[in-house]
């Protein structure tokens, strides 16, 4: 089985070395990738039509927004698929597994908890923030945000995590998320643009058009930051405890 | 042996980069090909992802080019906006200018790094999704290995049809018939397929309270794999012995 | 300032130094305690030290920049004093809480004598 399982592999990886040296060097300035006229206007009218200085935000949240709208999407649908998932199994094995042993919540480690979740939570509004000067953004912001609740619910207990942000305040804030983003879509289809098309919203904000882009985007990002950070949160505390909410790590 | 144009030379030294991709990506396949084990096939999947990371990222690196975070120079708020301020060329309203293309050389290129973040956004639920259902595949069988996992189907599969709400031919019997047999048989099917669940046990051990604690304690202590046949095998003819009852009935006879 | 490079090389130097008896520490030490004890030591050191050598080979100039560099290593390099022992320390006691046993002389005695017997 270890044998056969090693032909396709083989075969893959022949096809792939076969094909690798069409590809370009290490650093090409001229690989078709770099070269393509999308990734260039990217490169140069980032600035113009944005006045965002970091462009991968600003593809990411405008460029391709649509795209991003989904993504954060998918991440909210994973989390409800986990949740429905594990529902079930969670309500009718509520006792404690064998493997479990009960442990009082260590001194030590609550009170360096204690110290850190205030730094890792306002870094985490910082890289949310400045994701547009700076690498950071909606994702990286709202995983930062789900590792604090994470991070206490490791130095306590489930519980005491899920009193500070329960299953349903969690779904609440990832649907808001997605809110936010779909809202700041429809409310520049209201001002009368396209769907997403932020440069509309000049007319509700004292900015110009790039501006109002540049805030808009910031907008979005908040939504993503809030999806999530909610999702992570959610993933974590129904796979440490097999949708038991309960015990677990 | 390693000399311009050969073939050594431009994997290992030109494009050492590939190889390397090609590898991890190699050996993510491996693993999610021939391990048994369903998280290490989800080793092996987030392995083969890292590897179609990687090589994207690399695509986008230019030679001598920065992060594609615009320098003080360009930044649209930074020094090249005071420097066209002053020009007072554009008058009071000011406008941020393109970049030339010896300018765009100075950066690398953006759009790879958006398409893997999310990429690795989409990676990450996807893991998380598959982590949950292998936690559910492990409560129902109590394995994860696949192997198991299939000789336990297609022993569930051939009780089934040994059962005897199978044999009462369903092409005679009336369509109300068929529907209540088909019922019957699939919440047979579901009764035998997890007759070992920990939850159900659970539920066993609160339904009859009175029954032999010691037969039960070994039930729900022992895990689920090491658990000799023979106890199985009882439950399930204790099952087909109460017939056509239904599953909550069945569980309280049991 | 040359010697302000010398000296973060340097440091470098004797993390990766520590470094390497960490990891050595990890393979060769016989049981888990004693293998934390190396982890979480060696580890929390080496780690220090590369990052402030990281910090002192940025100060080119004394510009605005680089202090803005220093002081952001020199808070990664706090965060990691504060939490790499605590997480070592969580460890050792989720070891300790599961009842696993630290080696001690009589076992290594047991050991010897084992495998003298086999022998």
């Amino acid at each position: 089985m270890k044998l056969i399982s090693m032909i396709p592999v083989a075969a893959v990886g022949g096809l792939l070395l076969f094909a690798a040296k069409d590809f370009p060097e290490w650093g090409a300035v001229d690989s078709p990738a770099s070269q393509s006229p999308v990734s260039s206007h990217f490169i140069s009218h980032t600035g113009v039509d944005t006045e965002v200085p970091n462009m991968v935000t600003a593809v990411l949240a405008d460029y391709r927004g649509f795209d991003t709208m989904f993504e954060t999407v998918v991440v909210f649908i994973a989390g409800v698929a986990v949740l429905a998932i594990l529902r079930g199994s969670g309500r009718r094995g509520s006792q404690k597994r064998e493997f479990e042993v009960d442990a009082e919540p260590d001194l030590i480690v609550t009170n360096t908890v204690r110290l850190i979740v205030p730094v890792i939570q306002i870094f985490a509004f910082y890289v949310l923030a400045h994701g547009h000067v700076s690498p950071g953004g909606g994702f990286q912001g709202g995983v930062a945000m789900g590792a604090s609740f994470i991070l206490v619910a490791l130095a306590w207990d489930l519980e005491v995590a899920l009193e500070r942000f329960s299953i349903s305040r969690c779904m609440v804030v990832a649907s808001l998320g997605i809110v936010i983003y779909g809202g700041i879509g429809f409310l520049s289809m209201i001002l009368g643009g396209e769907f997403l098309d932020y440069a509309e919203l000049e007319k509700v904000l004292p900015v110009s058009r790039e501006m109002a882009r540049y805030h808009a985007m910031l907008g979005v990002e908040i939504g993503v930051g809030f999806t999530v950070s909610a999702i992570m949160f959610a993933l974590y505390a129904n796979l440490s405890s097999e949708g038991r909410l309960k015990g677990g790590l | 042996m390693i000399e311009d144009g050969s073939i050594l030379n431009e994997l290992l030294i030109k494009r050492l980069n590939y190889l390397i991709y090609v590898v991890l990506l190699l050996i993510g396949l491996h693993a999610m090909i021939a391990k048994r084990n369903l998280i290490k096939k989800l080793i092996g999947m987030a392995i083969f992802q890292t590897a179609i990371i990687l090589f994207y990222v690399s695509i986008a690196v230019k030679e001598e080019a920065t992060v594609p975070i615009y320098k003080a120079e360009h930044d649209p708020h930074g020094e090249h906006a005071k420097t066209k301020e002053t020009a007072a060329d554009y008058g009071d309203k000011y406008q941020p200018v393109a970049l030339s293309d010896e300018e765009v050389r100075g950066y690398a290129n953006p759009l790879p790094h958006v398409l893997m973040l999310t990429a690795i956004v989409v990676g990450v639920a996807t893991l998380g999704l598959a982590l949950a259902l292998c936690q559910r595949i492990f409560q129902g069988y109590g394995t994860i290995e696949e192997d198991e996992l299939l000789t336990k189907l297609e022993r569930a599969d051939a009780r089934a049809s040994l059962s005897p709400v199978r044999k009462t031919s369903p092409e005679k019997s009336s369509p109300e018939e068929k529907k209540r047999v088909r019922k019957l048989s699939k919440s047979k099917e579901l009764a035998k397929e997890a007759p070992r669940t920990r939850s159900q046990s659970v539920k066993r051990k609160t339904s009859r309270q009175s029954g032999n604690r010691k037969n039960e304690s070994k039930e729900i202590g022992n895990s689920p794999a090491s658990k000799p046949d023979k106890t199985r095998k009882k439950i399930v003819s204790k099952s087909t012995q109460t017939g056509k009852k239904d599953r909550g009935g069945e569980r309280k006879e049991t | 300032m040359i010697i302000l490079q010398i000296i973060g090389i340097l440091c470098g130097l004797v993390g990766l130094v520590f470094f390497l008896g960490a990891a050595v520490g990890m393979v060769r030490f016989p049981d888990f305690y004693t293998r934390m004890h190396a982890a979480g030591k060696g580890d929390t050191l080496s780690t220090m030290l590369m990052l402030a050598g990281f910090g002192l080979v940025t100060m080119e100039d004394f510009s605005l920049g680089s202090w803005l560099l220093l002081i952001k290593i020199m808070a990664v390099v706090l965060f990691i004093y504060l939490t790499s022992p605590t997480s070592s320390h969580a460890l050792m006691r989720a070891a300790f809480e599961d009842d696993e046993m630290p080696l001690t002389e009589k076992d290594l005695k047991k050991s010897r004598r084992k495998a003298k017997e086999t022998k």
